[in-house]
């Protein structure tokens, strides 16, 4: 998409009312252009203050405790020792390896994922070219159960992944990446539970990105099938 | 735990100050009496707006719990100065809301992207006003639309359908669609940053 298409869709971009390509294509467009945040940052204004429209609701007494009940797990899982798991509300918890990198079970940093924060992604991109043509790779995610899409952009060393949906590891087990050379496996680290993440990855030779489920802490083979893929070549 | 007594509570319908990165540093540390701080700050709006969208009273206990502890997960690379906490928090549960709508319907989901933060430019009216203040400034600027426009919005941010859905539902071309969204918001605008 041009700078005109992708105004053309801005309001409805700020109003999360596009279909997933589009919204892809236009976030995608946007990391890299600055032509549109000031018409951007106008339509956020209006949407930012749209909830305020809805009537404020007195929300059930016991869903504060409930929360609260949810975070206290949470937070004991993440300082367990090879805490990794599932959450009590069932999702992937937190893999903790941004907001808490001291804990001693991480130790083994060489196994996990090199996360940079998005910001940082960010800024990559606004300093290259980027874009639409600047990704050396952007394939969707297939596996059972998946939708979640895969960036690589070679001359940074960059990989993206947006994972929309996956179905939750087991307990105690964790989602690896890996990069597969010539039907060879190599680790690319233990995937957090973020969304999206943003990490460095030399691909370069690599035909598929490969996402497995492992037991806490990553192994250094996949142990069993791919959940997700995405085709490199 | 750590643990913050001595921080009052955050009221509802404050400005935004240095308070949201107050707590925002708790969040943080996973200072629990923060995470509560802001249930009690924005549970109300948060919930509201979740019903508003999905209509049903568990789904909406579900989205609110799940963008708490999403924003609380997030804290680490969020910045309050780019954006206040409660929109952020708002945003977060608006697009749980809309997903809850489009996985009942089957559609495909929103890629999610929930820290993304209102870009610094953007004026967040919390700065001039009150939230009751600011309420009342919306929902008039909402209501002063032409209905055409005031559906578009409506149909798309409270009843989560997509733009085509939306020139579908209403019988109209895209680029009409498109026309009433902009327009809609543009007028909104300029109602709500003048009053």
């Amino acid at each position: 998409m041009n700078c005109e298409q992708i105004s053309d869709l801005l309001p409805a971009y700020a109003l999360d009312a596009l279909d997933r390509d589009d919204q892809l294509a236009v976030r995608e467009h946007l990391a890299s252009c600055r032509r549109h945040d000031r018409e951007l940052a106008d339509f956020q204004t209006v949407t930012s203050s749209l909830p305020l429209a809805a009537d404020e609701r007195e929300s059930p007494a016991h869903l504060r405790s409930r929360l609260l009940a949810a975070f206290d797990t949470e937070v004991s899982a993440q300082t367990a020792p090879g805490g990794a798991g599932v959450s009590s509300t069932g999702e992937r918890k937190v893999v903790p390896l941004v907001r808490r990198p001291a804990f001693g079970w991480l130790a083994a940093a060489a196994l996990f994922v090199a996360v940079i924060g998005l910001s940082v992604w960010n800024v990559v991109l606004q300093t290259d070219d980027g874009g639409e043509g600047g990704w050396t790779v952007s394939a969707d995610l297939t596996g059972e159960g998946v939708d979640g899409h895969f960036w690589y952009l070679d001359r940074n060393q960059l990989a993206v992944v947006s994972i929309d949906s996956m179905p939750s590891p087991g307990p105690a087990r964790v989602y690896q990446a890996w990069g597969i050379y010539d039907g060879a496996p190599v680790s690319l680290g233990v995937l957090p539970d973020e969304e999206t993440v943003a990490m460095k990855a030399d691909l370069e030779g690599a035909s598929t990105f490969a996402i497995t489920e492992e037991p806490a802490g990553g192994s250094d083979q996949p142990s069993g099938d791919p959940v997700a893929t995405a085709d490199l070549t | 735990m750590p643990s913050s007594q001595s921080d009052p509570p955050v009221a509802a319908g404050r400005t935004i100050d240095a308070e949201d990165e107050r707590l925002l540093q708790r969040l943080r540390r996973d200072d629990r009496d923060a995470l509560a701080a802001m249930y009690d700050a924005y549970g109300r709006v948060a919930y509201g707006l979740a019903y508003r969208v999905v209509g049903d009273s568990s789904d909406a206990e579900d989205i609110v719990q799940e963008s708490f502890l999403s924003l609380w997960r997030q804290a680490e690379r969020l910045d309050a100065e780019r954006g206040s906490v409660r929109s952020l928090l708002l945003t977060i549960v608006h697009r749980r809301s809309i997903d809850v709508l489009r996985r009942r319907s089957g559609r495909p989901e929103q890629v999610l992207d929930e820290a993304r933060p209102i870009p610094s430019s953007a004026p967040d009216p919390v700065e001039y006003a009150s939230q009751a203040e600011e309420r009342e400034r919306i929902r008039s600027a909402l209501k002063e639309l032409p209905p055409d426009q005031r559906a578009a919005i409506e149909l798309t941010y409270f009843g989560g359908l997509t733009i085509a859905e939306m020139a579908e539902h209403e019988g109209i071309p895209l680029g009409t669609a498109k026309s009433r969204l902009r327009l809609g918001l543009e007028r909104m605008r300029k109602s709500i940053t003048t009053r």
